[in-house]
């Protein structure tokens, strides 16, 4: 008889665990869950035209108060996940050491509470038994790793001006908050930041939101939670000052011999446009939890970041970056629809070929994309790498802080990104890509997909920092800006990398991917450039199809009806 | 000067928190659940935040008194509101 190692649980104690408690510890997690999501549903918005010191306290009370319920949720759901994953790792474990038993059984043995084999008749027997007990027990150990992550959202506790002690008296318009308000720290990078957010009680991460939404919105490597909901809080006050400056400009034209352009109202019709834009895609009502990850105003036009779920948990990213002309009011509804149905089709493809860990979609305005009015404009014109570098860097900062924040805040593993680069966006990403692999820095970008690329601005593949095998290229039939070939070098040209198929082709699950035309037809669902780009984005690069020529060779030629007309 | 907000509204709005914070949650499931974990997972050391006084009671107890707090504070401002504006009214009527 062998004594497995002390530091795996004894078969007695796996046969002495519960399953069903655990579960029923998840089911009790899930229906307060609930309960709190029920709650937060019926805390309706506060009244309009409550303006002056006590409806904006009371206003950021209400932000702060929301946001707390908010986490909390989130934070039972994780609980009840985790509760139910162990559990189904407990069965898991106890079906294998039933198995263990009954082999042992047959064979006339037993086995001990403390793993031993004894009275076998059957001595082949044992070293069977005896592995199935060790992985048993080893699968019931890891069962309850998972609870580990998740942790209680910590309250900051009863103290003047804390979420726990609410005002006294008419209370609202003293500010009671400001009191224990903490600050954010200047010159953190995004890992120091990160630390910091996440060492503030809930309560406190939530006041600094509702109080502080410029500076939260800016501070890069807070969870993506954080950056949404202060986001849409800046969205909220730049539509209605949006909309008053608006108003008055036109009033004011109305009455002014001044020819109505020279007054700005272009820019702020462009303005009103790119925050209605955005607004309507955070308000869609399709399944999805999007977050406003990045929203900037500085510019001449609104910059953005919407992903299409949870950042915080996704286990893979997919991120979209456009080209030239690109505008929130001209392009984010589509690209959001595409980039949306992109992902849904990635995390299909991950449940069933891959992990399941899922795919979230970025679409990623993040950056001033040339214009057609700047043409002329040496230093914004779409002939220029100055919009891309800048805009690179732009990228490298978004990535940098998503990286940092689940590392450091939520406690997940960097996600995979894979990079779905269009256009003049091709060139953004090569350039973020580039000075990366100049400076030896890692990224979190594990594949990169040129789409209708003009060039990304390097020579060689190489020139990247990644691997041959993590670089895809698509050049859709009837689409001339790939011939370009005007930055550096034509990816379509390069020797070593993946150029994907973009013609009607059967697809891995059976269905029929449609070809593409033009420039804007690469994520358009139900392509077979969209699988493509989906399954690249899964982790599954295996499962994306390759271009076939027709001048390749006579066996690949054959199978291609294209070809064969 | 008359209110631009609606105290109906608000009062309305400071009830219907003050009602939800009221509201109980199954803490009293949550917690003998979560506190048969260690007896149903014999062998494993289980995390922290789940044993002891049962933090995540304590958490929605906290979650549940904010609400109910500010559902009280929005109520005691609508009703001071609705005070200041009949005062208004009143002398508004004896100016005119």
């Amino acid at each position: 008889m062998t004594h497995a190692p002390d530091s795996l649980p004894s078969v007695g104690q796996l046969r002495g665990a519960n399953p069903a408690q655990v579960r029923a510890a998840a089911s009790a997690a899930r229906s307060v869950q609930r309960q709190v999501e029920a709650q937060l549903r019926a805390l309706a918005r506060m009244p309009g035209g409550w303006e002056g010191p006590a409806g904006v306290e009371a206003t950021a009370r209400h932000a702060e108060v929301v946001l707390v319920g908010e986490v909390l949720e989130a934070a039972l759901g994780d609980l009840a996940t985790a509760l139910e994953g162990a559990a189904d790792g407990v069965d898991g474990a106890r079906r294998l050491l039933a198995h263990a038993e009954l082999t042992c059984g047959r064979a006339g043995g037993h086995l001990t509470d403390v793993g031993g084999v004894v009275g076998l008749l059957d001595p082949a027997v044992e070293p069977v038994v005896r592995a199935s007990a060790l992985e048993a027990r080893r699968r019931y150990a890891v069962a309850a790793l998972g609870l580990r992550r998740v942790q209680v959202p910590r309250w900051m506790m009863a103290s003047p001006g804390s979420l726990t002690a609410p005002p006294t008296g008419s209370g609202l318009g003293e500010a009671p908050m400001q009191t224990s308000l903490p600050t954010i720290p200047q010159h953190l990078d995004p890992q120091a930041m990160a630390s910091w957010f996440a060492e503030l009680p809930v309560t406190a991460q939530a006041v600094l939101v509702a109080r502080q939404p410029d500076t939260v919105a800016a501070a890069e490597g807070l969870p993506a939670w954080a950056h949404d909901a202060a986001n849409r809080l800046r969205l909220d006050r730049a539509i209605r000052d949006a909309d008053l400056a608006l108003q008055a400009a036109t009033t004011a034209a109305l009455s002014s011999p001044t020819p109505i352009d020279d007054l700005g109202l272009g820019a702020l019709r462009d303005r009103v446009a790119d925050l209605r834009a955005i607004a309507d895609v955070l308000d869609r009502q399709d399944g999805h939890d999007r977050q406003l990850l990045a929203f900037d105003l500085s510019g001449r036009r609104v910059l953005v970041a919407i992903s299409t779920g949870d950042i915080d948990r996704a286990g893979r990213l997919a991120v979209f970056v456009p080209g030239f002309t690109v505008t929130p009011a001209t392009h984010l509804r589509g690209y959001d629809t595409r980039v949306t149905a992109g992902s849904d089709l990635a995390s299909s493809i991950d449940r069933s070929w891959g992990t399941g860990e899922g795919v979230v979609g970025i679409t990623w305005l993040g950056y001033a994309a040339p214009q057609i009015d700047e043409v002329l404009d040496r230093s914004r014109s779409v002939a220029s790498r100055l919009p891309a570098e800048e805009g690179g860097q732009h990228l490298r900062a978004f990535l940098d802080g998503l990286a940092a924040s689940r590392e450091r805040s939520i406690g997940a593993s960097t996600p995979d990104v894979s990079i779905w680069a269009h256009s003049y966006g091709s060139l953004v990403a090569g350039s973020m890509l580039a000075a990366a692999a100049q400076r030896h820095e890692s990224t979190p970008v594990r594949a990169v997909v040129a789409l209708g690329s003009p060039g990304m601005g390097v020579s060689i593949p190489a020139q990247l920092g990644l691997r041959l095998d993590q670089i895809f290229v698509a050049e859709a039939e009837l689409d001339p800006i790939p011939e370009l070939g005007v930055f550096s070098s034509d990816p379509g040209h390069w020797a070593g990398v993946t150029q994907l198929e973009t013609e009607a082709r059967p697809l891995p699950d059976g269905s029929p991917g449609a070809a593409g035309r033009g420039h804007e037809s690469y994520l358009t669902p139900g392509s077979t450039s969209a699988w493509n780009l989906a399954a690249i984005a899964a982790g599954r690069p295996d499962l994306a199809l390759t271009r076939w020529r027709c001048d390749e060779p006579r066996v690949l030629r054959l199978r291609d009806p294209a070809c064969r007309a | 000067m008359r209110l631009r907000v609606d105290v109906d509204e608000l009062l309305a709005l400071g009830g219907r928190w003050t009602q939800v914070g009221n509201a109980a949650t199954s803490t009293g499931l949550l917690r003998a659940a979560l506190g048969s974990l260690p007896a149903a997972l014999p062998g494993l050391t289980p995390p922290s935040d789940l044993v002891g006084p049962a933090p995540w009671v304590e958490v929605l107890q906290h979650w549940s008194r904010t609400v109910e707090g500010h559902g009280a504070a929005l109520s005691r401002a609508a009703t001071a509101y609705r005070a200041a504006d009949e005062v208004c009214r009143v002398a508004a009527t004896r100016l005119s």
